[in-house]
């Protein structure tokens, strides 16, 4: 990992830019598929009112139910994300400000991707209100208190969607053109199969494929499996992500969800298959783009081998265990990220000892 | 004498509080305050237990053998709360059912012990029972104003009376569900505690660790 870049300026600058282009996929993937989600919903209940600040933009874009093309997706979608995205960057920018205003340090451009990714975990009908006291948060606690770019030990953008699933756990529900949303803590696909099982899933058209690709409604950025792969592929090339660390949640998700389908009791989501886990909800965005940031996750090779590991055991068991909270993946990093020093201090701890030992 | 005293029960109220200088007794504020009525019935509990406690710990401090001391201190405390108790569940059974284990708890609150022993032990009896009503009446500012922030904001009311009106009950106020679990009384104690550091710098602690930054030695 290329842990020089981090400090330098200049690394720090190629790095954030980077990573947002990584993002780029994901982001494309996010704006097809809200508007797609949104129109189908027009589309199958057209006496639903739009006249809400997105559903005129929508219309005011071009965006329409009847011929549902392409750029109907995109504009559709860009009205839903465009506004929450501009505002969690000015929210972001504000606080920066008067951070680095405060303490006279020069501006850290981070809060780009830190609005970015929060964005992105956030469903199409979130509340404008929510945005800013999650970016707010954000800003203030993972940035301010807990250090800046390169510094913090927790990403800040997952601080902050962690602080409005807590604060916030049904807004999402109130507004009916998304009503099979399962508001902010989560995937909806999950809390379908909760319900139903796999009867359930096919019901609502999931399979295999519409999982991969990510036509299924859950929050904006975290649906498409292969737009996430597309930008995970560019940050291994780049040495920007340990493969260590990705592996180990993937390698454990599996081992976990097999187990729990074994002695499980079937109800619920233990009975959920592994690859059902890997495809829906957040898990595949979030194994990448928030579990392998280079600052907040383990440093050692064997420490993100547990630390991969504990993650997949976490959100396999919360999401079995608790269905409050389907999609898990968001309080099951915020934990293995607070662990992270910890697992590191252990391995080089017992590493000195091994060295020790051998060197009487 | 008289400004000493006036000292000894002003001291714990911000320069030396119990709960935001020396950290202690945060289970039972984390636990009582998601309303304001229970965090002031703790409180007035806690203030009660600490004056009576410190005060017969001090009348007896010249009797009690140095190796059985902490026993003797115990036993006091726990006397006095159980009495607290029975009177809470005979005079305000609604409140002290949902005070539940915290009121038996306050056996184990350091705030009671620690004052019992560091202060009690070498002081005559007005002196130690002002320092209890004090410490009682620093760790109840902490409470009532923690208390006061997660009601408001968690229910958008004030000792049970409806100020803002919810989502729920077509009012524009939406509860922050954040501010009635335990850990937004972790921000709000941190952010108290910021706060006195920024206006008392004294209070500040030593770093005990600096972050290296490039070609800079570590002192």
């Amino acid at each position: 990992m290329n842990f020089l870049l981090l400090n330098s300026g200049n690394g720090r600058q190629r790095m954030l830019q980077l990573q947002l282009l990584a993002l780029l996929p994901v982001s494309i993937a996010a704006l097809v598929n809200t508007g797609y989600q949104y129109l189908a919903t027009l589309a199958q209940n057209s006496t639903l009112s739009t006249d809400d600040f997105r559903g005129r933009l929508a219309r005011g874009l071009g965006a329409s139910h009847e011929s549902l093309g392409l750029f109907d997706m995109l504009a559709a979608g860009f009205a839903h994300l465009a506004p929450i995205l501009a505002l969690a960057l000015l929210v972001g920018g504000f606080w920066e400000r008067i951070i680095s205003e405060r303490r006279q340090t020069p501006m850290q451009p981070g809060f780009i991707l830190v609005a970015l990714l929060f964005t992105l975990l956030l469903p199409g009908a979130a509340a404008f209100g929510h945005v800013v006291f999650g970016m707010s948060f954000a800003m203030l606690v993972g940035r301010g208190i807990f250090g800046g770019d390169g510094k913090t030990f927790l990403n800040p953008a997952l601080l902050g969607i962690a602080i409005v699933q807590v604060s916030f756990p049904s807004v999402a529900d109130q507004h009916p053109l998304w009503n099979g949303l399962a508001g902010y803590a989560g995937s909806d696909a999950i809390a379908v199969y909760h319900r139903g099982g796999e009867a359930a899933l096919s019901a609502i058209d999931i399979d295999l494929w519409s999982a991969f690709v990510g036509s299924t409604s859950g929050t904006m950025g975290t649906t498409s499996v292969i737009a996430v792969l597309l930008g995970a592929a560019l940050l291994l090339i780049e040495r920007l992500i340990a493969w260590r660390l990705l592996i180990a949640q993937i390698l454990g998700l599996l081992v976990f969800a097999t187990l729990f389908n074994l002695l499980g009791t079937g109800a619920g989501a233990s009975a959920m298959p592994a690859y059902w886990h890997l495809l829906l909800g957040s898990f595949a965005f979030g194994a990448v783009f928030l579990a392998c940031d280079p600052v907040a996750s383990a440093c050692t090779n064997p420490g993100r081998w547990i630390q991969g590991f504990l993650i997949a055991a976490l959100v396999v068991l919360i999401r079995v265990a608790n269905p409050t909270h389907p999609d898990a993946v968001i309080p099951a990093l915020l934990l293995a990220s607070i662990l992270a020093p910890l697992i590191d201090h252990l391995v080089i701890a017992w590493n000195i000892r091994g060295r020790l030992r051998r060197h009487v | 004498m008289q400004d000493n005293n006036w000292r000894i029960l002003t001291r714990p109220l911000i320069d030396d509080n119990p709960l935001t200088l020396q950290i202690l007794g945060i289970c039972s504020a984390l636990a009582v305050t998601t309303s304001l009525d229970t965090a002031l019935l703790m409180s007035l509990v806690v203030v009660c237990v600490l004056a009576f406690g410190s005060g017969s710990v001090s009348l007896i401090r010249n009797h009690i053998p140095h190796s059985v001391r902490i026993i003797v201190q115990i036993t006091i405390i726990a006397t006095l709360v159980i009495v607290v108790d029975q009177v809470l569940q005979a005079y305000a059974f609604e409140l002290s059912k949902r005070l539940s284990v915290f009121v038996g708890l306050i056996i184990t609150n350091c705030i009671v012990l620690g004052r019992a022993e560091s202060f009690a032990m070498h002081n005559g009896f007005v002196a130690s029972t002002l320092d209890g009503i004090g410490n009682g009446l620093g760790y109840s500012l902490i409470l009532v104003i923690v208390g006061a922030i997660r009601e408001f904001f968690g229910k958008g009311s004030l000792l049970n009376v409806q100020i803002l009106i919810p989502t729920s009950q077509g009012g524009s106020f939406e509860p922050l569900h954040l501010m009635l679990l335990p850990p937004s009384a972790f921000f709000i104690i941190g952010g108290i505690i910021w706060f006195i550091r920024r206006k008392r710098p004294q209070q500040v602690e030593k770093a005990e660790f600096t972050l290296r930054t490039r070609g800079q030695e570590p002192k």
